[in-house]
């Protein structure tokens, strides 16, 4: 194991391999990213990546269900939600690498599987910057009609990438303060909601105005509770004991959103009519003005809070695409050279900022439709992929009965996920025309290019290949 | 990672030997940092503990102007701790400021020392936790003279903190680290909504004269001195915990000196910020709420006023537990020493959690009995001439008792300090003054007495408690200065020491 190939050792005999998630763990610290997080910070990025989703974007689907269809429509998506969240959970602990959804599906099916998830993951997360960055241009322009918005949200976007490569840790205290500030604001909510909560209100509106139809039609609204979340496991890498500490964000994040989003979700429909919140971007503000009128220190206070929701957001989701992104060419999928780590600090620093300008690049050109759209649903396309993978890896003869029992409730949450996209497909063909395209344009470029270039060394092309050497050893 | 494990073992066999060249062997667990030591020390002083339980108090008797006896008492309390700073750098002991008496002077004046420090960390705890618990019965809709419930809930929380305390060190730790989190985040929180939603009063206006209250100069001033002269009171945390920090010389004193340098520099903004947003004194003093309480709901509305009480209740409640924990140690080196009756019991520590767990039991106990004490006294105020506004009966009393009990140690401890001959004190430990020295710790002497003797005058109820427990003391120490029943400090050799501990070990 003396000649260096790109950094990483070589391997003359089989059996070297052996020694496999010692000598990764050997590999990752000397060539990988700090690990200096703890729970309590994972349970910021996870809570963070998501905050918005709770402040917007989940009301449009409460008219297309109605109230109580809207409620069966967050308890099913809450339901798949948790049990996506376990199964990435007990993956993260077979696989703790930065990599993620793209080591799970290697293992599971192979390279172009893995590639396929991890492409998504990043477009995924990178979408949702996007749209997200043009959400705070248009918050601005909403609440501070005098503001530069598009200026102000780019130049928040810039910000957030600069302490990203300023190192993991300020990123993580950064994104700790805001998700604090954001839960606070979404506590003031809930406050100040409380007292005017009717619970007859939702009775007295049209239940089901479209049956089982608009339960399904609303899933893509209601997804915005929870989506992202899974950006957490790229921080695997930078996790401290991550075997206890991922799982433990991912619980308490989990916990965390559920709560929230149920209590959001109530005062909504137990505060004003279902069809107000129709065409309404900033449904929570309607809310708290039209439930305490005349405070108002509360409005400007929450309104303020509500910013910062958006900023939690931007900087989780920045986060997890850089990860991904730097762990995709470091194998060699995405050309090596974003890799690159600053030497003080650690950090992907060019997996950082190039999809940063694409970002930006896209927040300009394309509609906030368009790019929610194209997020979520590679997302789920993800979901499909690491969830099949699970079975795979998990499947064998090994398994306890709770694995077996854990093994069906995957197959629910795979049906799960595809009952999603399939929501998606319904709503507007057009458009999953455009993206059945992007995903040929991936699988050409992994033929033609991007499977010429994977490098076997590393961490995730190798433990993908633990399984078959150690059978090829044992002969 | 190897690495950091072999330096800290190291770490700890060093501060092991300093322990048995004091005398001592180590049975506390030791694993406190830097930051934490700061931490515990911020906690207890706890500027949103102390300033705003008080605040109402500061405005009777000052207005507005109670911030000048803030940027008076400020920099006396911080040259107050820079002289016990360079004490305990060299002398790291459990049980602070009565154990240095101890050394520095001896075995007599450091039992009173003991008896006098325990009571005022007593009557702060109590403090601190009949403020939270006054708090809390008015957030959730009670009368705040119903003192049944007030009684109940002090109980209650004096409970929690019982057991938080009782699993050990580390969780205490963890708690003070989130503590000073919650207490800078609050002031800079309340400070910023204050400011952007309450100017009522100008900056200039706070230090103009108009700012006073009749009464103010001199009664005014000096009773508002109490105010600021408790909430900075806390510091000897950090001394009280040396036998459970790394490397103790040196992180104490920074831990101590931090912790006021920032609580002053916080409270300061707490204060201003405050200031600019009182309506009308007089119309703040009749309300039925506290004081900061009122003040915040009138500016900031009912949702906002209400979340940011419960932070202030949330950073008071880790105040009560830090002042436990620092009550606790206190008690447990005192029957080290079998300065209290019945020390046998107070000095065992529990082998599962490497705390002392009975003094904590007497601990609460003390704390909720001498709640029950400041009530039932109150009801003769007329007899103290002390004045009959809700917001500042009974805490006064406690408060008083604690300033009274602690700056006297304070000042013992200076005093031996200042009239020591000996040469244990010649060589200084890692935290020195140099040249400074005996200067430093005689103003800070002069300081601790000037504002015993004016706590004493003013608050006579206080005053009343304090002087019963001193003539019981003098009495005690007479009638057992001949008996046999109360053994003197023993100093052990440092093999003496090794051969028990490994007993103990095994």
């Amino acid at each position: 194991m003396d000649t260096l190939n790109n950094g990483f050792p070589k391997y003359d005999d089989p059996a070297d391999i052996l020694i496999t998630r010692k000598h990764t763990d050997e590999l990752l610290k000397q060539k990988g990213l700090r690990r200096v997080l703890t729970s309590v910070d994972l349970w910021g990025i996870g809570v963070g990546t998501v905050i918005s989703g709770q402040y917007f974007g989940w009301n449009y689907g409460l008219s297309l269900a109605g109230p109580a269809g809207f409620l069966i429509t967050v308890i099913i998506v809450t339901l798949a939600y948790i049990l996506f969240i376990a199964i990435f959970s007990k993956l993260s602990i077979i696989l703790p690498y930065a990599g993620g959804p793209y080591a799970y599906t290697r293992k599971g099916l192979g390279s172009l599987g893995g590639f396929i998830a991890g492409v998504s993951a990043v477009m995924e997360f990178l979408f949702a910057a996007s749209a997200i960055t043009l959400s705070i241009g248009s918050y601005l322009n909403f609440i501070l009609p005098e503001t530069p918005a598009a200026l102000v949200a780019t130049l928040s976007f810039i910000i957030f990438i600069v302490i990203d490569i300023t190192g993991i840790k300020r990123s993580a205290i950064f994104q700790l303060t805001v998700t604090c500030l954001s839960l606070s604001g979404l506590v003031l909510f809930i406050m100040g909601g409380m007292g005017s909560v009717d619970i007859s209100g939702p009775f007295l509106q049209p239940i089901l105005p479209s049956g089982i139809k608009g339960v399904l039609a609303a899933v893509p609204f209601a997804i915005w509770f929870y989506i992202c979340l899974e950006g957490l496991a790229m921080a695997a890498e930078e996790t401290k004991n991550p075997s206890r500490n991922l799982p433990l964000g991912f619980l308490t994040s989990m916990v965390t959103l559920v709560i929230v989003s149920f209590s959001v979700l109530i005062i909504a429909v137990g505060t004003v009519q279902v069809n107000e919140l129709n065409n309404i971007d900033y449904p929570l503000s309607y809310i708290i003005e039209k439930v305490q009128k005349g405070d108002n220190v509360l409005l400007i206070v929450f309104t303020t809070l509500t910013l910062f929701a958006l900023f939690a957001s931007l900087n989780g989701n920045i986060n997890s695409y850089s990860r991904q992104t730097f762990a995709l060419s470091r194998a060699g999928y995405f050309p090596m050279f974003l890799s690159k780590l600053l030497k003080r600090t650690k950090t992907p620093y060019l997996s950082i900022v190039l999809p940063g300008i694409a970002g930006v690049f896209f927040t300009f050109t394309l509609s906030i439709e368009f790019m929610v759209a194209l997020s979520a649903f590679s997302g789920l396309v993800m979901y499909v992929f690491v969830t099949i993978s699970y079975i795979k890896i998990t499947n064998n003869e090994n398994n306890t009965k709770k694995d077996r029992k854990f093994i069906k409730l995957a197959y629910a949450a795979l049906g799960l996920a595809v009952l999603f996209l399939f929501t998606y497909a319904v709503a507007d063909l057009k458009r999953i025309g455009i993206f059945t395209g992007i995903y040929i344009i991936i699988a050409l470029y992994y033929y033609f290019i991007a499977r010429k270039n994977i490098i076997d060394d590393a961490p995730e092309e190798i433990e993908s290949k633990y399984d078959k050497l150690k059978e090829i050893i044992k002969d | 990672m190897n690495r950091f494990k072999v330096s800290l073992d190291n770490q700890l066999e060093k501060d092991k030997d300093e322990l048995h060249k004091l005398g001592y062997i180590q049975e506390l667990n030791r694993s406190i940092g830097v930051f934490s030591n700061f931490a515990i020390s911020f906690s207890v002083i706890s500027i949103l503990s102390g300033l705003i339980t008080l605040y109402g108090y500061g405005l009777y008797y000052s207005g507005l102007a109670s911030f000048w006896s803030w940027l008076i008492v400020g920099p006396f309390q911080i040259i107050l701790v820079i002289a016990l700073a360079e004490i305990a750098s060299k002398f790291p002991l459990a049980g602070g400021a009565y154990k240095w008496a101890a050394i520095l002077g001896n075995d007599h004046i450091g039992w009173f020392c003991g008896w006098i420090s325990i009571i005022g960390w007593l009557a702060c705890t109590a403090g601190i936790v009949f403020g939270l618990a006054d708090f809390l019965i008015s957030f959730l809709g009670y009368d705040r003279e119903n003192y049944k419930m007030l009684l109940t809930v002090l109980t209650l929380i004096v409970f929690i903190h019982a057991i938080i305390n009782m699993f050990g060190i580390k969780r205490v730790t963890k708690f003070n680290n989130f503590s000073v989190v919650v207490h800078i985040t609050g002031v800079i929180l309340i400070s910023i909504l204050l400011m952007v939603f309450g100017r009522n009063n100008s900056i200039e206006y706070l230090f103009s004269p108009s700012a006073m209250r009749p009464g103010f100069l001199w009664g005014g001033l000096l009773s508002t001195f109490l105010m600021a002269a408790w909430t900075i009171t806390g510091f000897d945390a950090s001394a009280n915990i040396s036998e459970e920090s790394l490397n103790p010389s040196k992180t104490v004193p920074y831990g101590m000196i931090l912790s006021v340098v920032v609580s002053f520099a916080f409270g300061t903004l707490l204060l201003l910020s405050l200031g600019q947003a009182v309506p009308d004194v007089n119309e703040v003093l009749s309300s039925k709420m506290a004081a900061v309480p009122y003040i915040i709901s009138k500016v900031l509305g009912p949702v906002v006023s209400k979340f940011v009480i419960v932070i202030v209740m949330i950073a008071m409640f880790a105040a009560g537990l830090a002042a436990q924990t620092l009550l606790v140690r206190v008690i447990f080196a005192f029957s080290r020493d079998n300065g209290l009756p019945f020390s046998n019991i107070w000095k065992y520590v529990s082998n599962r959690y490497g705390t002392p767990v009975y003094s904590i039991i007497v601990a609460c106990a003390a704390v909720i009995l001498l709640s029950v004490i400041a009530i039932l006294l109150t009801r003769f105020s007329d007899l103290f001439m002390v004045p009959n506004i809700q917001t500042i009966k009974v805490l006064p009393v406690i408060t008083s008792l604690s300033t009274l009990g602690v700056y006297l140690s304070h000042a013992i401890t200076l005093a031996t300090a200042i009239f020591n001959k000996k040469d244990i004190w010649k060589e200084k430990g890692s935290f020195r003054l140099g040249r400074f020295s005996l200067l430093l710790e005689i103003v800070a002497f002069l300081w601790a007495c000037f504002i015993v003797v004016t706590v004493f005058v003013l608050n006579l109820q206080a005053g009343l408690i304090f002087s019963i427990i001193l003539v019981l003391l003098i009495i005690v120490y007479l009638a057992s200065i001949h008996g046999a029943s109360r053994q003197k400090y023993k100093v052990l050799s440092v093999s003496e020491l090794k051969r028990i501990e490994k007993m103990r070990n095994n």
